[in-house]
């Protein structure tokens, strides 16, 4: 007690006073926290949340935590009915139903533009195909890639078998639609932000959802978009990886494309390792035929897709280098089950 | 030691007392904030077998009688699909599955199906008499020679009975397993056959004989 003079009554009365001030300013913050309802967090979020924990998770911590990618796939259903759920593809019922109506131009551009945007928005939930989702390096002749489905366009049975499909179909042309059209709050083109600027035109070559020679089935009920990602020590491949790039049809044809992948590709590998990479990208371009023409060679390889290959933002190596890799997102048919397998043998990463 | 010295006069605790608590209440909010991130993050991955399942048993019962139907499944890795019919007499049926028939969804662990499936797994009661899930393994070479709606239709009349060789010409040409497993995060192609009060579900894979990689066993 002799402590406690008439300053020490101050002292007290002030602890009390901060002590009270803070466990009132507690209670109300973790009030408001408490309110924010963490699993209404939209499937982006969800997933956008995840891809930068697993970024930004140091290699040991990877290991040890092994955080998930928390991305689900999105189901669309296309249709011209009010009823249509697309059931052969998504059993749950749960699609989102892209209803179809109009002339066949403005139909097209419907299903353009889901597609399109589908797209763009798995390239920004991945970050851009700069974030590393893997966390491991592996010598690149052992490397797998590893994907994302990011969603699924499907088309429902109704609608595909009718007599309106047909014309629908013959109209839609995604490369023209990524290269004309300005993306969602942005003044850039799709295509321009898949390629961070450096190509705006995709030459003169097509790539139409479906143009089956026989034209007999109108080739796939079901897209997928596909994000594909693989990571590898860091060296040189200079020329012969753009040309693998080119060969697949990620984005551009011709020698002026060249020039501007160059600036996409900041990176190159080994020699020795340059198969590896090509065969990848390789299967990817037959995959991403959803044409329905296997084209390994042809200028109409030129499929919708776009790439990334270049320095992992934020994952490091020993030594302090940036882990570096390839990031491929590309439309792929859902049906040609295997191909997808062989392309994404690392396995399939994200939620069933 | 200049900030020990510091606190140590009268007075300057009451100038860096403010700043701990507002510290403490800092992080007793940064770290609530992490732990409810993580947890949105990190549900479990039994949501995606609870998932797998449910989009099995939907798709069976939707499925028209005397057809055969394909899908695409997600796989999970070291999980497998397994059933039990209404009148399994076997003994190995989980207890979970009570009465009726039962489709499900198990985690590769010690022990037989039941024990895997009643600690660690889903099983969900399906309206039909008779179940079955089955992995048909066609040897490299010789898959074109098995034709896999005969096999699955085979499952129902009952002229594969348990684990069999499929002999094709007297040489054996592929094997029915008792269940689907899902040894990598792929797709799987899944063939769906049902008739009036049975129905089969079956994986199909084409497995290399020189290099057959031993499989994870869902042993009844």
């Amino acid at each position: 007690m002799r402590y406690i003079g008439k300053k020490g009554v101050q002292t007290i009365s002030y602890f009390i006073f901060v002590i009270t001030i803070a466990v009132v300013s507690l209670v109300v913050l973790l009030y408001f926290v408490l309110r924010v309802d963490f699993k209404e967090f939209s499937v982006d979020e969800t997933c956008q949340l995840s891809v930068l924990s697993r970024a930004i998770t140091p290699d040991y911590g990877k290991k040890a935590i092994n955080i998930p990618l928390k991305c689900s796939t999105r189901e669309t259903c296309v249709t011209d009915s009010v009823f249509g759920k697309c059931e052969e593809q998504f059993a749950d019922g749960e699609a989102e139903r892209l209803r179809i109506s109009g002339e066949p131009e403005k139909a097209a551009k419907i299903i353009e533009k889901s597609v399109a945007d589908s797209m763009l928005s798995c390239w920004k939930m991945m970050g851009e195909g700069r974030v590393d989702l893997l966390g491991d390096t592996l010598p690149l002749e052992k490397a797998e890639p590893v994907c994302v489905i990011c969603s699924r366009i499907a088309f429902d049975e109704d609608f595909k078998s009718g007599m309106r499909f047909k014309e629908i179909i013959e109209e839609v042309d995604i490369n023209d639609f990524l290269e004309e059209n300005q993306a969602p709050q942005s003044k850039e083109s799709y295509l321009s932000i898949f390629t961070d600027g450096a190509v705006s035109t995709y030459d003169s070559f097509e790539n139409e959802i479906d143009k089956t020679e026989n034209a007999k089935d109108y080739g796939t009920d079901d897209i997928a978009i596909l994000f594909a990602q693989i990571n590898t020590e860091g060296d040189s491949l200079g020329k012969a990886f753009d040309s693998a790039l080119i060969g697949v049809g990620a984005i551009i044809a011709g020698e002026r494309a060249t020039s501007g992948f160059g600036k996409i590709v900041g990176w190159t590998t080994r020699v020795g390792t340059k198969a590896t990479v090509f065969l990848y990208l390789a299967e990817i371009g037959i995959t991403a035929g959803i044409a329905g023409k296997a084209y390994i060679q042809s200028e109409q390889n030129k499929a919708i897709s776009a790439s990334y290959c270049g320095d992992f933002t934020g994952s490091r190596i020993e030594g302090g280098d940036s882990r570096k890799g390839c990031s491929i997102i590309t439309a792929v048919d859902y049906n040609k089950v295997e191909e997808i397998n062989r392309i994404c043998s690392g396995g399939i990463l994200g939620n069933v | 030691m200049n900030y020990l010295k510091k606190i140590g006069k009268r007075g300057n605790l009451m100038e860096e007392f403010p700043g701990i608590i507002i510290f403490v209440v800092v992080a007793v909010i940064f770290v609530f904030a992490v732990s409810k991130v993580y947890g949105v993050i990190n549900q479990k991955e039994s949501d995606n077998a609870g998932k797998i399942l449910d989009d099995l048993i939907s798709r069976v019962s939707d499925l028209e009688e005397l057809k055969i139907a394909e899908f695409n499944l997600r796989g999970l890795e070291n999980w497998y699909l397994t059933s039990w019919s209404k009148d399994d007499d076997t003994g190995t049926k989980p207890d979970k599955c009570f009465f009726g028939s039962c489709l499900c969804i198990c985690k590769f662990g010690e022990g037989n199906a039941k024990n895997m499936c009643q600690q660690g797994g889903f099983c969900k009661e399906i309206d039909i008499d008779k179940i079955g899930v089955y992995t048909l393994s066609k040897m490299k070479g010789k898959s074109t020679v098995i034709k896999d709606e005969e096999v699955i239709k085979n499952t129902i009349e009952a002229k594969y009975s348990g684990e069999s060789h499929i002999l094709i010409d007297g040489e054996r040409a592929g094997y029915l397993s008792y269940c689907a497993g899902f040894d990598e995060d792929i797709i799987y192609k899944l063939i769906l056959y049902k008739e009036k009060e049975s129905a089969s579900v079956m994986n199909v894979q084409i497995d290399d004989p020189a290099t057959l990689k031993i499989r994870k066993s869902c042993l009844r």
